[in-house]
């Protein structure tokens, strides 16, 4: 619906009823305090990072501050520690995890003595049945739509992510939903991409990652916040985070399910 | 277990019946206090008219030349009524832009007196000699009252050149705009959706075509508008912080009349006339804009096939029965459409109609009764070749309302009555054969009910006072499944209520009082307080507001806003009361405020109430306006000073930020000059500190995406605001049956880049790094209308 809206302002601008001007101007912006940041992920295929950064002011450069020499610890419900290496600076990793479905993971970060944790069950996987392409008049072209083809669990609320790949070039939107229009049912998830527009012999992959409440909630405002950066929202605000002492960003741990397609002449 | 919904309603209006009964009585306590004169006394009433179009005068002043101080104001259907002891008097009834009337009367017996003032036809230059200056602004007992008419509005130079009340208002201090050629108002302190908008006492929910570049109100079918923005009277209730009372044209009783413009974005025609000459009359009067007009000339057959337009359409039709009875019967529709192709549609609008009986059971006392439907709605369709949906939204109102006015004495009137409306909100209807029907939104009930009584003293001849109460409740009606809440907005708790259950009432008592102490002549001191509540509530979360914004009501989870309001004046008139001054503070507090949880998703949610967070406000400031109403230069300056803030536990930690209408100073100067019989010339300039807004501190990544990191709520300014416009009027002709000119306007007409939004992303031009981007609108936008007038 969001989108349905930003559509018609794009088109009364465009049909020129709003001359619109666009320049670039300098604005004092105060500066802010150095928050961690922390970008974590684990899943089903081995998987396992944490990322660490801070905050930058918004006048300086997009060269985040790495964190080094943190102790990055992840453990399960099952009483598993897992200490996750420095692999370069800022980045924790282990390779190959053994990731268990219905676990839930904590990470714990130390840095200088403060400690940051969150935590993240594992869904059971759902596994993506099929892909196919199908032919869809949208406004003025046709375009060539993605389905992705799944049974949804019924028993659970279930959290999803399309992640969409055109060849080798990944399509970073948070392409998110609940189960709420479809729990227990077969889906066929239609996913256009504007951006990305296939041409005949072109491969896609889609993953479908799943996923918990907390990490949804966190996509979801993070998308808001991006969106947000464009200056009609009346508040833009942070992403929930889950992490504890005010640390940024998220620990997801997710399940994950590959397909690909060609597309046919 | 919940209780049964009759007893309930039972319960309800008998609670209702006798709060009613106790307030009559106390005011008809308060009312009878100066009922023990000596000798007979009588009445003279009547109604006062124009005498060109037959129209009744509104606020027109009537006075009794021997008795300084007695005198009268007609109400909103011209009618008046003066008690007084037996004698012989002068009766003088003025308005201003009219020539008084003067009638020496012998009262020894209750009369009629109707009376016809003509339209002063002053010559240019003229002085108009009078010997009382009318000075209503200082001897009106409620403050924080400004009135437009239709002729000032058309004469102030705005947006696309097509005069527009809601434009116009925004120039007078305390009222202020929400945002560039928005339609969108502020007043102070309050949120756009806490303006009570009437049109013939219908409410308009969504005042604005267009993202709000235009407002519902043609000016062509509207007579006057008055806004109330501080201690507002206890006949008026439903919204925390104004009311715009807008009256459509009555029609002219006299003679058939057809006006209308051709401007570059929209045309109007207005025809009126009697139905029965002197008995009753007729206005119909439409506008339609074409920009999609140009779409046709496309080659872009896609293009060709959009629509982008809105209209409006408004009837009036009044029948005098005899001199006891009257009836008007006034209609409004207005649609947005908004096209493109074959596969999407959009279109948003409102209706309302109103149905008013006028009765007089004497001539002392006067009723209206009316009945008034309102409706707003949206939908949206959207088709491809597999799909195909269709989502709508409405909220309909029928209302019935009954006011009485009792003239009890000529420094005493008592007025009294009470409103019922029944709500139905409608938040997303879905059709088609899409997944998205199970989106459906069950439907809404509410019924709201107000009984009031209010009464209008002149203690003395340097006080008067004007006091009520009004008592309003809410019921939250079911049928519906009912949600209650945990910590995080997540449902709790859910049943599924009966048809006519009583989910939730409340009831809200609504003391208002004003006060004027006129220190002499030329000066008098005001005071007021008031509280108002408010039981419907619009969510939306953009900056200028859109179509699919949607109201909710007041339920067992969100609680009535409420707003008490106290406020000072001091209105001092110069040079003759040709020049007047007012100086205004006021101090305001709302509770149960509404905000939004991080990332609410408002559009289509059946739990919407989760997504909200309630908190409190407080807004202040003074307002200055020296304004000159009579000569060949007119025009005034206003200043307003003023803070409003917002306090939520779950924003900003809890601490008091800035809301976003907050501006610390706004200034506007308007001036109207009659050059010669051919020209008239208009101008206007706006300065106004920026909104406060929410801008990133900060920034860090996030899966290879730079994300903005914001440090506080609404802790930065837009860029100060400045424009001047200008306009003018060349007059071609005009005579006794037609009259046309040409009006020609430039909005912004030193081409300030005005901020309408700041925009962050990644610099397109030094890598690594990030920039703000203004976006301007509207610079030197000329605009050119012909307009005419057969009479």
């Amino acid at each position: 619906m969001r989108y349905l809206i930003q559509l018609f302002s794009a088109v009364v601008i465009a049909l020129g009823l709003l001359p619109g001007c666009e320049k670039v101007i300098d604005l004092e912006l105060r500066g802010s305090d150095k928050r961690l940041v922390i970008e974590s992920q684990l899943n089903t295929e081995g998987l396992c990072y944490a990322k660490l950064s801070r905050v930058n002011n918004y006048d300086e450069s997009n060269v985040f501050p790495q964190i080094s020499g943190a102790i990055v610890i992840l453990s399960d419900d099952a009483g598993n520690e897992f200490l996750l290496p420095e692999t370069e600076p800022g980045l924790y990793a282990i390779d190959s995890f053994p990731a268990v479905p219905g676990r839930t993971y904590t990470l714990s970060v130390n840095v200088e003595g403060e400690i940051y944790s969150s935590s993240s069950t594992l869904p059971l996987p759902v596994n993506i049945d099929s892909l196919s392409i199908q032919k869809e008049l949208f406004f003025v072209d046709t375009d060539l739509v993605t389905v992705c083809h799944f049974v949804d669990p019924a028993e659970v609320v279930n959290y999803y992510r399309y992640v969409y790949t055109l060849n080798s070039i990944t399509d970073n939107d948070y392409l998110i939903e609940s189960d709420e229009l479809f729990n227990g049912q077969a889906v066929s998830a239609q996913l256009l991409n504007f951006g990305l527009e296939p041409d005949p012999g072109d491969t896609i992959r889609i993953d479908l990652w799943g996923f918990d409440r907390a990490a949804f909630d966190y996509f979801n405002t993070l998308e808001t916040a991006i969106d947000g950066a464009s200056g009609q929202q009346a508040a833009p605000a942070n992403p929930i985070s889950r992490f504890s002492n005010g640390a940024m960003g998220y620990f997801c741990a997710y399940t994950i399910s590959r397909a690909s397609i060609v597309v046919e002449e | 277990m919940p209780p049964n919904p009759f007893s309930e309603l039972r319960f309800n209006l008998l609670i209702m019946n006798i709060l009613y009964q106790r307030l009559l009585f106390l005011l008809c306590l308060f009312g009878g206090l100066s009922l023990h004169a000596q000798g007979p006394r009588y009445t003279i009433s009547g109604i006062v008219t124009d005498a060109a179009s037959g129209e009744e005068l509104i606020g027109a002043i009537v006075l009794v030349k021997e008795k300084s101080g007695t005198g009268v104001v007609t109400n909103a259907y011209g009618f008046y009524s003066l008690d007084m002891p037996a004698g012989s008097y002068t009766i003088r009834v003025q308005y201003t832009g009219y020539s008084a009337f003067e009638k020496a009367v012998v009262l020894n017996g209750s009369q009629k007196l109707n009376v016809s003032l003509s339209a002063a036809n002053k010559e240019l230059g003229e002085v108009e000699i009078s010997a009382e200056k009318p000075d209503e602004n200082l001897s009106r007992v409620t403050m924080g009252v400004e009135k437009l008419t239709a002729k000032e509005v058309k004469m102030i130079p705005v947006l696309f050149g097509e005069a527009d009340l809601l434009k116009t208002i925004q120039l007078l201090p305390g009222v202020k705009s929400a945002g560039e050629g928005n339609t969108g108002f502020f007043v102070r302190g309050g949120s756009a959706d806490q303006n009570l908008i009437l049109l013939d006492e219908a409410p308009v929910y969504n005042a604005s075509h267009l993202l709000g570049f235009f407002s519902v109100f043609n000016a062509d079918a509207v007579k006057e508008a008055t806004l109330y923005k501080g201690a507002m009277p206890a006949e008026f209730g439903g919204r925390l912080a104004s009311v715009l009372d807008v009256k459509m044209n009555d029609g002219n009783q006299k003679r058939y009349n057809v006006r209308g413009g051709i401007g570059n974005i929209a045309s109007r025609l207005t025809v009126e006339g009697p139905v029965v000459k002197d008995k009753g009359a007729f206005m119909v009067s439409g506008r339609r804009t074409y920009a999609d007009v140009f779409l046709k000339l496309s080659r872009d057959t896609n293009l060709r096939k959009s629509q982008l337009y809105f209209y409006d359409l408004n009837t009036k039709f009044n029948y005098k029965i005899n001199d006891k009875n009257r009836i008007f019967v006034s209609g409004y529709f207005g649609r947005d459409n908004f096209g493109f192709a074959d596969q999407f549609r959009f279109d948003w609008g409102n209706a309302t109609a109103t149905v008013r009986w006028n009765h007089l059971f004497s001539d002392k006392l006067f009723s209206n009764t009316s009945l008034i439907f309102s409706d707003y709605n949206y939908r949206i369709t959207l088709s491809a070749s597999d799909f195909d949906v269709n989502i709508g939204s409405t909220i309909r109102d029928w209302n019935l309302k009954q006011d009485y006015q009792y003239f009890i004495r000529s420094n005493s009137t008592l007025k009294f009555g009470w409103n019922s409306i029944y709500h139905t909100f409608m938040p997303g209807e879905i059709g088609g054969n899409s997944i998205l029907s199970a989106l459906n939104n069950e439907r809404r009930y509410g019924w709201e009910n107000a009984a009031y009584v209010q009464h209008i003293l002149q203690v003395n001849s340097k006080l008067s006072v004007d006091y009520g109460l009004r008592i309003s409740s809410f019921s939250y009606l079911g049928p519906g499944t009912i949600y209650t809440y945990d910590e995080q907005g997540d449902v709790a708790s859910s049943y599924k209520a009966k048809r006519g259950e009583f989910v939730k009432t409340y009831f809200n008592p609504e003391p208002r009082a004003s006060l004027n102490y006129r220190i002499d002549s030329l000066q008098s001191f005001k005071a007021g307080y008031a509280r108002t509540v408010q039981n419907l509530h619009l969510l939306s979360n953009t900056t200028s507001g859109n179509p699919t914004d949607i109201w909710i009501p007041t339920s067992n989870n969100v609680r009535p806003e409420t707003g008490d309001q106290i406020s000072l004046g001091y209105f001092r008139n110069l040079k003759e009361n040709t020049w007047e001054f007012s100086a205004e503070t006021y101090y305001k507090q709302m509770g149960n405020q509404i905000d939004y949880r991080n990332g609410a998703d408002l559009l289509l949610n059946q739990q919407v109430e989760g997504e909200l967070v309630f908190g409190s406000g407080r807004a202040y400031g003074l307002e200055l306006l020296l304004r000159k109403k009579v000569g060949r230069f007119t025009g005034w300056i206003g200043y307003t000073l003023a803070r409003t803030e917002r306090r939520f536990d779950e924003v900003n930690d809890g601490n008091w930020f800035p809301a976003r209408q907050d501006r610390t100073h706004d200034i506007s100067i308007v001036a109207m000059y009659e050059l010669n019989k051919k020209w008239t010339l208009a101008a206007d300039f706006v300065y106004y500190t920026g909104n406060a807004v929410t801008f990133p501190s900060g920034k860090y990544e996030i899966d290879g995406q730079i994300v903005n990191y914001y440090s506080e709520r609404n802790g930065y300014r837009m860029p100060a605001y400045h424009r001047f416009d200008i306009s003018a009027t060349y007059y071609r002709k005009r005579t006794e049956t037609y009259e046309s000119s040409w009006a020609f306007s430039v909005y912004n007409a030193y081409g300030r880049q005005n901020a309408f939004t700041i925009s962050f992303r990644e610099s397109q031009t030094v890598p690594n790094t990030t920039e703000a981007v203004q976006l301007s609108l509207f610079r030197w936008v000329p605009s050119i209308t012909y307009n005419f007038h057969f009479k």
